[in-house]
């Protein structure tokens, strides 16, 4: 445990799938180095295999004991996909344009699929960094003891002048966030932006979410939203408590959606478009209660009255979103030599 | 392979940004595996990977004059203010500058604004597809041999074309057009400026795109109408209908779940299950291309169980006036006898002007009992929609038949507008449409009592219901319904793109008609350059047309035919539209056309262009088919302002970071024009010098010049306005001096602001733009009565032109699309989350975040049954060609159609066959039609073409 420990919540209902933090995340850090088929932030849509492709089912994590479970090392052409490139260059000579290796499995292979039946169809978006857990998987499974959480705010990172490459971490992390960096031979991983956090910036991923459903701060500080929502509303759930790994990254879960419809098109009054049972699969059975406080609220909401945690979510001031204890840099016109 | 870690350092290095920050400080931790035995006691310090991250961040993000400002110019309209970062003189990175302010406590900020494609032109600018020299095809057009050439040798291609185009044939043998790649103020205007200089054609845009709102013209008196998103926030209900923000508004989608959690009412009508449906309270899977009936069965609803307001009937739509029912003409005080006993002549000595009887229309007013003049007209002596002041006081009746008697004694039987549509509505009941819409009546008697009855109620219309054979009428059939729902102003009603009143630009784009361009229908002129009507003959059948106009074919086709020839080349026209059978010498620029225009486009364009320059930052597909490719610069290396539409209220800036280092030997816009102006006026110096024939100079053009001539020794001199006005930063600067409603405003300020200004309260048109208020249109309508700018001066129900009495369309109504039934798939091929259009459609990054190819979404029982997986090479086909894409299987696609994100340009198919192979379109009668009070040839009455108008089949390849 670390003394201090930042947190992100990420606010499900308000997610619109633009992958904009997956591209300010790649432009950020994994555009370049042998970083290019990583995403240390994605966005899948779930239901759906997500990415790494089927990773719920590739093991990891600890046992009810605390023991570490056994994992996978996902397959770079099976269950990643390769970072494919195209021969745009000879657009000039008047060629098609293809991919150089055949697409088969990528970061946002089932984008828009979801389950269920048309016109009761189904889905939603969930994104996707490193949980920096308070309880890391990754770093109790490395022999090398390169992996360690930072003191001050209890971001995890792989020591790379430790690192041999070894690929226990990425087995080990059951929500498949570790990467191995095929050029330097090392894993890799989501580092919460901790240089930017440093000049008083939010993470990437959270600093340009146009659908602004990402907060963060220090999960102590009772003025973030993120303690506000994760402890004084309790509104925000980890991904898979049941992997035990103490996730630090905490999620709103989704609202059942629009009403389905029976069979001659009418819509069904209270009914369900996204299973509950779904989302218990993934946020475990507090999402119950959840759902039933923020349904309240919205009622509350509808009939004009107010809530504190509504406010929070909607989010009047994009910059109160997140609290790192420092101000955000300005815009000077530079002097021009 | 195998390679050392000392190979991948190597290569690291080589890669890029961060090879130089590692001189200085070690920007990668060291390669080489430290060997410890005791890890516990020697753990060494972590600090070094520390602070190789660090380093990295700093190297991509650079500081003082390595930033820059930018927003990405291109056709989604969203606009939002970008800081862009260089380090060594190279793009390494953008973010939202997300300094927008908050307007008020209880409003959400706009920011951080921008996109998943925005957030990565820094990585497109230096992708492998970016034009870097000026070239010139050296084989047969498209074979992709070109010769390197010098920006002497290109413009000198393009001034001859051009210059010998005015000369021989005439200022209508020249097209100068920047397309949808570049839509702002200041970059734009060059090219309009040049085009409108040389009197050459320019087609317009949004009409060619499909993306007007010419049913909205028809009722509201113009199409761009509405709020700036944040309005949104403040609803109690919201209908987005045709559209998919989440997916095509990113930059404002936030608004529609704020206003959720705000407690407003989100609802989305369209035919698939797209990605906003999925946070809605209510999604409406209506069928494709019967938009029209829905809004109509509603608004039969809203009419039974009177859920209307009639107050707001009687003051602001022209559902009171009266009509003929011999003619179904509209009575004009023209023809009424002025002396008959139940004729207000006081209202006729009050509001009618003296020389316009025409357009002054009666009502039935209860309290005298008596037929009056209605005011607001646009005949009409007052500008005012007021039914009560000093001097009068009319409470016009909404239902009833009289007789009237005309000039000359002849009686006749009239009736109110009203009393027509209420009978047009018998037929829209919500049971009797049900199989058409697919929408349960239960639905519609939600959406009736929601849209009426909440104080606050908006429907946001997106462009897909207006891309149907009909879509007009459906726009119309929204915008009535919009109109019976009784909101304007802060009441919410009608939303489609709300654009600000910016004046002072024209002096950059034109020559404040001095000099003007020919300005041609968007819709016509592209499907006649392309013979779309060939096209049409292919696809549609007699049936189709029956079905879908109540013509036979051959009858629908001679009376387009016959509105085409009175809208061709420089004679008046009173019907069709202007469109140039002329136009040979083609210099476009950021216009991917051949990737946009359906069916065989490609070769009939070929067929006419004798000479095809284009200008853009990347290789397009129409690009491969140019003669001269002219290299431009993209938003980060331009100077450049924007500010419409009005999505929000700021005016971003393109500022390039001062220590950028140009890409190849690419020029700006309006570099390029200012070459173009400066070398014909040489030429035509040089050919006089020696003829001495003043026709070389002089070239006559007396429809489209004030001067009636364009003199050629004067071109640079009134192109740059004796100097002033030459590159991109000048016109930027222009821009800021004369623009009243980007005041008080310098580079500095917005600079400093983080890229961007605000505009002031003078941007509003028909509502203040409030301080602290989001701002929707009509509120001057709503509180101080103005009129609408419509014939009547009202919201415009009935339109009695003679085609559209002869379509049955005067009153609204909604007919089925024309799209074959052989067929058992509607192609609908929406606005992409990946691309604007064809921009950043090639870019890897984003590429990798799709299935890398055109994938078409497919329902699983449609899939299942024809042996289909998800991952299959399949076929689309029609009697128009055969498409070869991967099948993505997917319940949120209906089974009866096929959902295709648009913008794929045709060298990502195989066989460079791309999907709008297979899209017809036939041009409708009433979107050709013209000379109907407000219903004239312009920006706010033009058509579309019709994408989503086309049946495919589908088989495994």
């Amino acid at each position: 445990m670390s003394t201090r420990q930042l947190a992100m919540v990420m606010d499900l209902n308000k997610c619109i799938g633009c992958q904009t933090c997956t591209v300010a995340c790649k432009t950020q850090w994994t555009n370049r180095n042998g970083r290019e088929g990583m995403y240390w932030n994605n966005v899948e849509t779930k239901p759906g295999a997500g990415f790494p492709k089927k990773w719920e089912e590739l093991g990891g994590g600890f046992d009810d004991r605390g023991n570490l479970k056994e994992g996978v090392v996902p397959s770079r052409y099976g269950d990643y996909g390769v970072p494919w490139d195209y021969n745009s260059d000879e657009i000039l000579k008047g060629a098609e344009v293809h991919a150089q290796t055949e697409p088969r499995v990528g970061p946002n292979w089932d984008e828009d699929v979801g389950a269920g039946d048309f016109p009761n169809s189904h889905f939603f978006y969930l994104p996707r960094i490193c949980n920096h857990c308070s309880n890391p998987s990754c770093l109790a499974a490395c022999p090398r003891q390169a992996i360690f959480k930072r003191d001050q705010d209890g971001i995890v990172l792989v020591d790379l002048n430790r690192c041999e490459g070894n690929r226990q971490c990425i087995a080990a992390c059951p929500y498949k966030k570790i990467y191995f960096n095929p050029k330097l031979s090392k894993s890799e991983k989501c580092i919460f932006c901790f240089p930017r956090i440093e000049q008083g910036l939010p993470p990437a991923c959270a600093d340009q979410c146009v659908g602004r459903i990402r907060f963060v701060g220090y999960l102590d500080d009772e003025n973030s939203q993120v303690h506000k929502l994760v402890k004084k509303y309790q509104v925000a759930l980890g991904l898979h408590p049941e992997y035990g790994t103490q996730p630090n990254v905490y999620y709103v879960p989704p609202l059942p959606g629009p009403r389905r419809f029976d069979k001659t098109g009418k819509p069904i009054e209270g009914s369900e478009r996204i299973p509950t049972a779904y989302l218990e699969s993934l946020f475990g059975p507090a999402v119950h209660d959840v759902l039933k406080r923020l349904s309240a609220e919205l009622d509350k909401r509808k009939k004009g009255q107010p809530s504190e945690l509504l406010d929070l979510l909607i989010a009047y001031k994009h910059q109160d979103m997140f609290q790192l204890g420092k101000p955000r840099p300005g815009f000077k016109l530079p002097v021009l030599k | 392979m195998s390679f050392s870690r000392r190979d991948a350092l190597k290569n690291l290095v080589a890669a890029g940004v961060v090879a130089k920050a590692a001189s200085a400080t070690p920007a990668r931790a060291e390669t080489k595996p430290v060997r410890i035995d005791d890890a516990r006691k020697a753990y060494p310090d972590p600090k070094s990977t520390e602070e190789a991250y660090r380093a990295e961040f700093r190297a991509v993000r650079g500081a003082g004059d390595e930033r820059g400002f930018a927003y990405h110019c291109v056709n989604c309209q969203g606009n939002c203010a970008f800081e862009v970062w260089t380090k060594d003189g190279k793009v390494t990175r953008e973010n939202q500058s997300a300094a927008y302010p908050q307007l008020a406590p209880n409003l959400p900020d706009a920011n951080p604004r921008g996109c998943n494609k925005g957030s990565q032109h820094s990585q497109v600018m230096y992708e492998k597809d970016r034009l870097l020299y000026p070239m010139k095809r050296v084989g047969p057009r498209g074979s992709g041999q070109w010769q390197r050439i010098s920006w002497d040798e290109a413009i000198t291609e393009v001034a001859q074309h051009l210059y010998d185009g005015l000369r021989e044939k005439g200022p209508a043998s020249n097209y100068v057009h920047v397309g949808a790649g570049v839509l702002t103020e200041a970059r734009a205007a060059s090219i309009k400026r040049l085009g409108a200089l040389l009197g050459a054609v320019r087609p317009y845009i949004a009409s060619y795109v499909g993306d007007m709102f010419p049913g909205v013209s028809a009722v509201y008196g113009e199409g761009n109408i509405g709020c700036t998103y944040d309005f949104v926030f403040t609803t109690n209900i919201a209908v987005f209908w045709g559209c998919n923000p989440n997916v095509s508004r990113i930059p404002d989608a936030h608004y529609l779940w704020e206003a959720k959690y705000n407690g407003s009412k989100i609802i989305v009508i369209t035919p698939e299950y797209n990605a906003t449906c999925i946070h809605a309270d209510l999604w409406v899977p209506v069928k494709a291309g019967f938009d029209g009936h829905l809004a109509l069965s509603i608004v039969q609803r809203i009419v039974a169980k009177k859920l209307y307001k009639p107050e707001f009937l009687k003051e602001y739509t022209d559902l009171p006036l009266l009509v003929r029912t011999d003619t179904k003409e509209l009575v004009r005080l023209s023809e009424v006898d002025r002396k008959a006993k139940d004729v207000d002549a006081k209202s006729i000595e009050q509001f009618a002007k003296a020389d316009h009887p025409h357009d002054n229309f009666l009502a039935f007013n209860t309290k005298t009992k008596k037929f009056t003049v209605m005011p607001g007209s646009e005949g009409s002596q007052l500008e005012t929609l007021r039914l009560t002041d000093m001097d009068w006081d009319i409470d016009p009746a909404l239902n009833g038949s009289w007789t009237l008697t005309l000039e000359g004694g002849k009686k006749v039987k009239v009736t109110t507008v009203f009393e027509l549509f209420k009978k047009e509505l018998e037929a829209f009941a919500p049971e009797k449409v049900k199989d058409l819409t697919g929408v349960h009546p239960a639905i519609v008697d939600e959406l009736a009592t929601d849209l009426t009855q909440a104080k606050n109620a908006l429907i946001t219309m997106g462009f897909a219901v207006g891309k149907h054979f009909n879509g007009m009428l459906s726009q119309r059939a929204i915008a009535v319904l919009t109109a019976m729902m009784g909101k304007l102003g802060p009441n919410g009603g009608m939303n489609t793109e709300n654009e600000w009143n910016i004046t002072g630009l024209e002096g950059l784009s034109g020559f404040s008609g001095k000099y003007v361009h020919r300005f041609a229908s968007g819709f016509v002129s592209e499907f006649m350059l392309g013979d779309g009507l060939a096209d049409a003959d292919t696809l549609y059948s007699d049936e189709d047309f029956r079905r879908g106009t109540g013509l036979s074919k051959a009858d629908y086709r001679k009376q387009v035919v016959e509105l085409l020839e009175q809208g061709k080349n420089d004679e008046r026209y009173k019907e069709g539209k202007p469109y140039w059978t002329t136009v040979e010498n083609f210099l476009l620029f950021a216009d991917s056309r051949f990737r946009r225009n359906k069916g065989h486009y490609q070769k009939g364009f070929l067929e006419k262009a004798k000479f095809i320059a284009y200008g853009d930052f990347r290789m397009s597909d129409f690009g491969v088919f140019a003669d001269v490719l002219l290299p431009c610069k993209t938003p980060y290396e331009s100077w450049d302002l924007r500010t419409n539409p009005g999505y929000h209220r700021y005016a971003n800036l393109a500022y390039p970071s001062p220590s950028l280092k140009p890409v190849g030997e690419s020029k700006s816009e309006w570099e390029i024009a200012t070459l173009v102006v400066e070398k014909l006026e040489a030429l035509a110096k040089a050919r006089y010098a020696k003829s001495k024939d003043e026709r070389d100079l002089a070239i006559v053009d007396k429809t489209h010049t004030q001067t009636g001539t364009r003199r050629l020794d004067e071109l640079v001199k009134e192109f740059t306005k004796d100097g002033a006005l030459r590159t991109d930063k000048d016109a930027v600067e222009y821009a800021l001096e004369h623009v009243d409603q980007f005041k008080p405003n310098t580079l500095k300020t917005a600079y400093e602001r983080g890229g961007f200004l605000q505009l002031n309260e003078k941007a509003g048109k028909s509502s203040p733009l409030y301080a602290d208020r989001p701002y929707n249109t009509f509120e001057n309508q709503l509180y101080l009565h103005h009129r609408f700018d419509t014939l009547t001066g009202r919201l415009t129900f009935y339109v009695d032109h003679p085609l559209w009495i002869a379509a049955n369309a005067h009153v609204p109504t909604a007919k089925p699309p024309i799209r074959p039934k052989r067929h058992p798939f509607v192609l609908i091929t929406p606005h992409a989350r990946w691309s604007i259009h064809s921009t950043y459609k090639t870019s890897p990054i984003l590429l990798r975040l799709q299935r890398g190819q055109p994938a078409v979404m497919v329902n699983p029982e449609v899939a299942k049954a024809r042996g289909i997986a998800d991952g299959d090479l399949v076929k689309m086909y029609n009697e128009l060609g055969e498409v070869k894409l991967m099948a993505k299987v997917s319940p949120s696609a209906p089974p009866d159609g096929l959902v295709l994100e648009h913008g794929w340009e045709p060298f990502m198919y195989p066989g460079r066959k791309g999907h709008n192979l297979l899209v017809g379109d036939m041009l409708n009668l009433l979107e050709l039609s013209d000379g109907w009070g407000h219903l004239k040839f312009g920006t706010n009455w033009d058509g579309n073409q019709h994408a989503y108008e086309t049946t495919v089949d589908l088989a495994k390849v």
